[in-house]
């Protein structure tokens, strides 16, 4: 099935264009939309689980681990390009980017996870969306999801990655503001989409700086050649790191760290399987998997772990804080979503990329269950979300509220439940990190998160399942000031969902059990003296992970002494010899191990009765509590301020610069362009009056003098012959004397000295 | 084999040029009551002169004598083909060349489909607005003045289409604009003049000084003109483009000549090959005059900032037709002006660390600063209209970044801004033709009332904020990586645009398709018909195709670009695959060694 691995992605493609183009055209009823739909789904599915059993039954084995590669088409010819940074700076390199596929075991994990979970959430959004007017467009929607999220996590490089990525946070923002003539979904869709693009601004420009430092964006090829760069130590920025921060400013983006974490909640206007598809189980852990993708750029850095491990932390603390208070069903398991989140990052940062990924594999089971049930009982509730109308529904919807019990008790953390496994992994690993120091902090910081969980789950579970029914009362006020979304119906009668909704949620209940079976740690068979690996999730996914800091050498990563013989690229499992030498200092630790363990079942227990004290037993605790600690209260209620900054002040404060801009724009750079075309107008009047008044003006008195002139002559000119004739005889005579003067003056004389006698 | 072919013995390119010329002189003879024929003729001849102009990709079979076939433009050859080459004005030596490189064909292509779409999109709204004739006769001319202008090798003969075409636009915009039109026909042309006069000057100084550089250099000018005709991939010559430019540099020494006559020529070629030599003869300093001369007339054309504002207004009243035309076509004038002319013609002025340093400043502004400005826009034209400002940003950071990337991304921009820009002023127009508005705030709620509107124009969106699979992204990647290379401060700076086009694209979708209907007279608009709808399919067909398969673009692209590298970092492709090199202190002579002294730089501490 290796062979068809290009159809996993392209089969729900398909199925979108079918939908999409066609459905409103040739008006396909539910029945071909939803066939079509899952269908296309399902395909991927089954070649999924085909290539997952043709690559880890042979072709890992036969390959040495090497991930399996796939190219279609060349589809980035960017002509030839230098390398500018790093070792080999001012190499020729060609910028070809091809569409290629990489199949190894982290991209499988991830493979199944889509295509399985999202192939039920398709299947419970059949019952979900019913009667729906854009039932087509919802689906075609789902579709490119499925699309752009397979194509994520199977590119075998850098920018088919990233095609992925910002094609997920497209289809985000399509089905956040599915029900477009919603103000707030229309909102919810743009934030969501703005915050993702700062993300993408990071990750984007880190692509640009891998290329520029490897001259390849090859997963595989860079991976190799990351060998030569040396780890660079706590406190040191180099290369490294800043690659890592822009990858890591991409991860805060697309899976909701702080600061970017703010999209995500609000995205929950968008209807409730897409919030369990795309905002809990699936895409946003791109950013866990992209961090685990890329793991041999963040373990050189030393300083971005901690980054890492420390923002990852404080957001699942901070989450957890708001997710007490709050009282939309949805919202509560979004906040707890970027807790869990944030776990995985916590998990990633100090080195345990394996269990960040296990987190991801067992949450996106339990929180897609969590969601798909509250998405079952707002559709029992006819779509009321607040949780104070709701009480004691699991009377009225058994089924639900049975898994539901899972899924609460899976992310509490009880042994075995999925949940207890993974998220005990990445606490104990916390607490032990070679990496830097610290780790306890982190662990304790950890804990404390883990019983808020607990605490604010059991709040859930008590307000929608157990206690008081208060959906009959018309706007009940409990404890929430929130304005009430819920439009005028004053009393619903709950009821369960259809087959076609409760079936995903079984199947997913079953899986949010038993799954994390797969990732029992090593501490469980030492303690029947057995030093078998039963973790068969580690145990797949080590030759995925760079053993730059010799993490997986020896389950006690406190001080690996001998792990230095390791060559730094090496893959394979655990080399015998040195389990052996292990075995003993294993042995040590797996002590403060258990105790860890116990402890944190403890805390988990502790949270849930503390909440089922608060909620159930004395149900004015709360209230009588938020009088108390009213300022930690109003700080968690509006979410630590943070989104007002943000999401308000910020944006007015851009807006206002904006039009300022503007005006810059109109009065300074236009203004100096009007400004000339005044200036040059002003030139032309003065010109214009220049010429009509100095130069036309000395024209016109040429012609005037010239007008007077002739008045002079005119009255000579009479016409008469006689007049002229007397001018010519006068003027004959005035000629004959002026040039015969002396002659005239000489006759005169003589005719006087004659006539004198003298 | 270089593309070529004939049609009655006359070279394509003068049909594709000259043809939609013939239509408007048709239409003067029409009875100017039949507006339903001269509608029908004018839509007729522009699709004619379209599907005349695909031979130039797929080349033509030769049919009896009088259609002589040839193969298409030949993507293993660099520089000209479908050359034609006549006397014209023998006096000066400028004689009628046409000829297009891989950079000047997928413009043209854009051209005549954009001219199909603005003379398509045009058949409602002119009705109402009258003078049909008229209309279609300036639309037509104007089409010609563009192709014109992509074909001429001669560059007297480009510098006369480049003028030619302003008097259409003004036309259009003047008579069948909105509000303000004289104004901002007004300044639209007096605008470009401004500059186009300063162009002239340069364009006879550089006439002037070819015979002194050629006679002074005779061999490098030589050896210039060969590496231009040279494709940098396949090593193959162009023959023809080398014989006219070494034709032409003959007759610098022709003893032959008439007494009177001038011995320079106007061939662009021949005026390339002089263009790294002239520092050499006449020093640095003339270099960069000529280079402002040329940069400062294609800047007001593109538009870079400061040059900028007079594209707004021109958008604001030109119909939509002229929007289309403007933001599809005449502004890549610019662009194209200064990828066939400035960097190529004066690589010592492009890749001075001082010029290309104000070139890039004013990019990375004109990318931020547009977008900005467009978020603070109440009105649907004028925030395209400054959205172009920062698209246009990219395709000159693109240029000025002077390596492949940089540069392939800047000429995929500009085709894809002509696609996406050109499909946003359609979708404003009909929303115009159907509101008589553009204020933004009359809209919301449109998608439940127009949903195929709603798709495309979210279509249209996406793809002008740059997402993965769409056109735009190929080319703002490109350019974005290309400026990262030349320095990473370029990249990171102008990275932040890619957000901001976000922004406002999206905040502009929101307040004019989400929400509940507010506006009263929004709640029965027309959904698209036919005719609307089927102009947008070649768009939006181009969208997906760039973006998914963007090689085919890339390929006809990519030897123009490593003929203009070659010319400005003459050392870009000699540098060997070596690993263990840092070229950026060993090699002296890369022509972006002062811009890389990156004090941010931390790889020093990495090694």
């Amino acid at each position: 099935m290796l062979k068809l691995v290009w159809l996993i992605p392209l089969s729900p493609l398909i199925g979108f264009a079918i939908n999409f183009l066609l459905g409103r055209r040739l008006k396909l009823g539910e029945g071909v939309v939803k066939l079509v739909a899952c269908a296309s789904v399902f395909i991927s599915l089954v070649i999924t689980l085909g290539a997952f059993y043709e690559y880890g039954w042979s072709y890992a084995a036969e390959h040495n681990n090497a991930p399996y590669l796939t190219t279609l088409f060349t589809w980035l010819p960017g002509g030839l390009a230098h390398q500018t940074l790093g070792r080999s700076a001012g190499a020729l390199a060609e910028f070809k980017i091809t569409w290629g596929y990489q199949i190894d075991q982290l991209s499988l994990v991830m493979m199944f996870v889509v295509t399985f979970v999202g192939f039920l959430i398709h299947v419970f959004a059949t019952g979900y969306m019913q009667g729906d007017k854009g039932y087509y467009r919802f689906f075609s929607y789902l579709n490119l999801f499925m699309f752009m999220m397979l194509l994520l996590v199977m590119g075998s490089n850098f920018l088919i990655m990233f095609i992925g990525w910002e094609g997920v946070g497209l289809c985000s923002y399509l089905l956040i503001g599915y029900y477009f003539d919603r103000k707030e979904a229309g909102d919810a869709s743009k934030k969501a989409f703005i915050v993702n693009r700062i993300g993408d601004f990071g990750f984007a420009l880190a692509i640009m700086g891998v290329f520029a430092v490897f001259g390849s964006l090859e997963f595989t090829k860079v991976r190799e050649l990351a060998g030569a760069y040396p780890i660079e130590g706590l406190w040191q920025f180099g290369l490294m790191s800043w690659l890592a921060l822009g990858l890591f400013i991409g991860a805060t983006g697309k899976s909701a760290q702080i600061p970017l974490y703010i999209w995500l909640p609000d995205a929950m206007a968008g209807p409730t399987p897409v919030s369990a598809l795309i905002h809990a189980a699936t895409m946003v852990t791109a950013g866990v998997f992209m961090v685990t993708r890329t793991n041999f750029i963040f373990q050189r850095s030393v300083t971005m772990m901690l980054i890492v491990a420390l923002i990852g932390c404080l957001t699942a603390f901070v989450a957890a804080t708001i997710g007490i208070t709050q009282t939309d069903i949805k919202k509560v398991l979004a906040y707890s979503t970027v807790s869990q989140l944030g776990y995985m990052f916590l998990g990633a940062g100090v080195g345990a990329f394996i269990a960040a990924i296990f987190h991801v594999f067992t949450h996106a089971f339990f929180k897609a269950l969590l969601f798909l049930g509250s998405g079952s009982v707002i559709h029992g509730m006819h779509h009321e979300q607040e949780m104070p109308k709701m009480g004691g529904l699991a009377k009225y919807m058994p089924t639900t509220y049975k898994t539901m019990l899972a899924g609460w008790l899976a992310i509490c953390g009880i042994i075995p439940f999925a949940g207890f496994w993974s998220k005990d992994e990445i606490l104990w690993r916390s607490f032990s990190t070679g990496i830097f120091a610290g780790g306890k902090l982190l662990w304790i910081v950890g804990f404390i998160t883990a019983g808020m969980t607990a605490f604010y789950m059991t709040r859930l579970m008590a307000l929608t399942f157990w206690g008081e029914e208060r959906f009959r009362k018309a706007h009940g006020d409990g404890d929430h000031h929130d304005s009430s979304h819920g439009s005028g119906h004053g009393t619903v009668e709950p009821h369960e969902s259809p087959r076609s909704m409760t079936t995903p949620l079984i199947v997913l209940a079953v899986f949010s059990v038993f799954i994390g079976l797969i990732g029992i740690p090593r501490a469980f068979p030492a303690l029947v003296g057995s030093h078998a690996n039963i973790n068969i999730f580690e145990r797949w996914l080590e030759p995925v992970i760079d053993d730059v800091h010799h993490l997986h050498s020896a389950e006690a990563t406190v001080g690996s002494a001998s792990a230095h013989q390791h060559s730094e690229s090496s893959t394979a499992a655990a080399v015998p010899a040195e389990g052996a030498n292990h075995a003993a200092e294993a042995e040590a630790v797996s002590g403060s191990e258990y105790l860890l363990m116990i402890l944190s079942l403890g805390i988990a227990i502790g949270g849930i009765m503390l909440g089922r004290f608060f909620y159930l037993k004395n149900p004015d605790l709360p209230r009588i509590w938020a009088e108390r600690l009213r300022p930690l209260y109003t700080l968690s209620f509006n979410k630590w301020y943070w989104d007002y900054l943000l999401d308000v002040k910020a944006v007015e404060a851009g807006k206002e610069f904006n039009r300022g801009l503007w005006r810059v724009d109109a009065l300074a750079v236009d203004g100096g362009v009007n400004g000339s075309s005044w200036l040059t107008r002003l030139a032309a009047t003065i010109s214009g009056a220049w010429d009509k008044y100095v130069v036309d003006g000395l024209v016109n008195a040429s012609g005037w003098g010239a007008r007077f002139g002739s008045i002079a002559l005119r009255a000579v000119q009479t016409g008469f012959w006689q007049n002229y004739a007397l001018l010519f005889t006068v003027g004959l005579f005035l000629c004959l004397f002026l040039y015969e003067r002396s002659a005239l003056l000489e006759l005169v004389r003589g005719l006087y000295r004659a006539a004198t006698g003298k | 084999m270089p593309g070529h072919a004939e049609i009655f013995g006359i070279g394509i390119l003068s049909w594709v040029t000259w043809l939609p010329a013939i239509g408007s002189l048709i239409i003067l003879f029409f009875n100017r009551e039949k507006n339903d024929r001269i509608r029908w003729f004018a839509n007729v001849w522009i699709v004619i002169c379209f599907l005349v102009s695909i031979p130039l990709v797929t080349g033509l079979f030769s049919m009896g004598g009088l259609i002589r076939g040839g193969p298409g433009y030949d993507r293993a050859l660099a520089g000209l083909q479908f050359i034609e080459d006549h006397d014209w004005i023998p006096l000066i030596g400028a004689r009628y060349t046409l000829g297009i490189d891989g950079l000047a064909l997928v413009l043209i292509m854009l051209t005549t489909l954009l001219g199909v779409i603005s003379v398509v999109c045009s058949w409602s709204y002119i009705r109402e607005k009258g003078r049909e004739k008229e209309y279609y006769v300036v639309l037509l001319l104007l089409q010609s003045g563009m192709l014109g202008a992509f074909v001429s090798a001669d560059l007297f003969l480009f510098f006369i289409f480049w003028e030619v075409m302003l008097v259409p636009m003004y036309f259009l915009i003047g008579i069948w604009g909105g509000k303000n039109r004289l104004y901002s026909a007004i300044k639209f042309f007096l605008y470009t003049l401004v500059g186009s006069v300063v162009m002239l000057l340069a364009v006879l100084k550089l006439y002037f000084i070819f015979p002194d550089v050629v006679r002074a250099q005779r061999p490098q000018v030589e050896a210039t003109a060969r590496q231009i005709a040279v494709s940098q991939e396949t090593g193959q010559v162009n023959d023809r483009m080398l014989n006219l430019a070494l034709d032409a540099m003959r007759r610098v020494d022709d003893r032959n000549l008439p007494s009177g006559y001038v011995s320079s020529t106007f061939n662009i070629t021949a005026l390339t090959s002089i263009g790294p030599h002239i520092k050499a003869v006449f020093g640095l300093s003339l270099v960069i005059w000529l280079f402002i001369g040329f940069a400062l007339s294609f800047a007001i054309k593109v538009p870079m900032f400061p040059f900028h504002t007079w594209l707004p207004d021109a958008h604001y009243d030109a119909p939509t037709a002229g929007s289309v035309i403007l933001a599809g076509v005449l502004l890549k004038m610019g662009t194209y002006g200064f990828m066939r002319f400035s960097l190529p013609i004066f690589p010592d002025a492009a890749a001075d660390p001082s010029v290309r340093k104000v070139m890039i400043t004013l990019s990375i502004i004109g990318i931020i600063y547009g977008a900005l400005v467009a978020m603070a826009q109440k009105d649907v034209k004028k925030l395209i209209a400054y959205s172009s400002v920062s698209h246009l940003g990219f395709v000159m950071l693109g240029l000025f970044a002077l390596n492949p990337s940089g540069i392939n991304g800047a000429v995929m921009q500009m085709i894809n801004h002509g696609i996406s820009t050109g499909a946003l002023f359609l979708l404003a127009g009909i929303l115009y033709e159907r509101r008589h508005t553009y204020e933004i705030a009359e809209f919301g709620g449109l998608a439940s009332v127009m949903p195929i509107f709603s798709t495309i124009f979210l279509i249209v969106t996406l793809s002008s904020l740059g997402l993965p699979l769409t056109n735009n992204f190929i080319g703002e990647f490109l350019t974005l990586r290309g400026a990262f290379e030349a320095r990473v401060l370029w990249g990171v700076l102008a990275t932040t645009g890619v957000i901001l086009g976000a922004a406002y694209m999206l905040w502009l979708y929101q307040r004019v398709f989400f929400g509940p209907v507010t506006n009263p007279a929004n709640e029965k608009l027309k959904d698209l018909d036919r005719r609307e709808l089927w102009q947008f399919a070649p768009l939006i067909f181009l969208i997906f195709w760039i973006g998914v398969y963007p090689d085919p673009v890339l390929s006809y692209v990519r030897p123009q670009t490593n003929t203009v590298v070659g010319l400005v970092q003459p050392d870009y492709f000699r540098v060997g695959p070596s690993a263990e090199r840092n070229l950026a202190e060993s090699v002296p002579s890369e022509p972006t060694a002062p811009a890389h002294s990156q004090s941010s730089e931390p790889d020093a501490r990495a090694k």
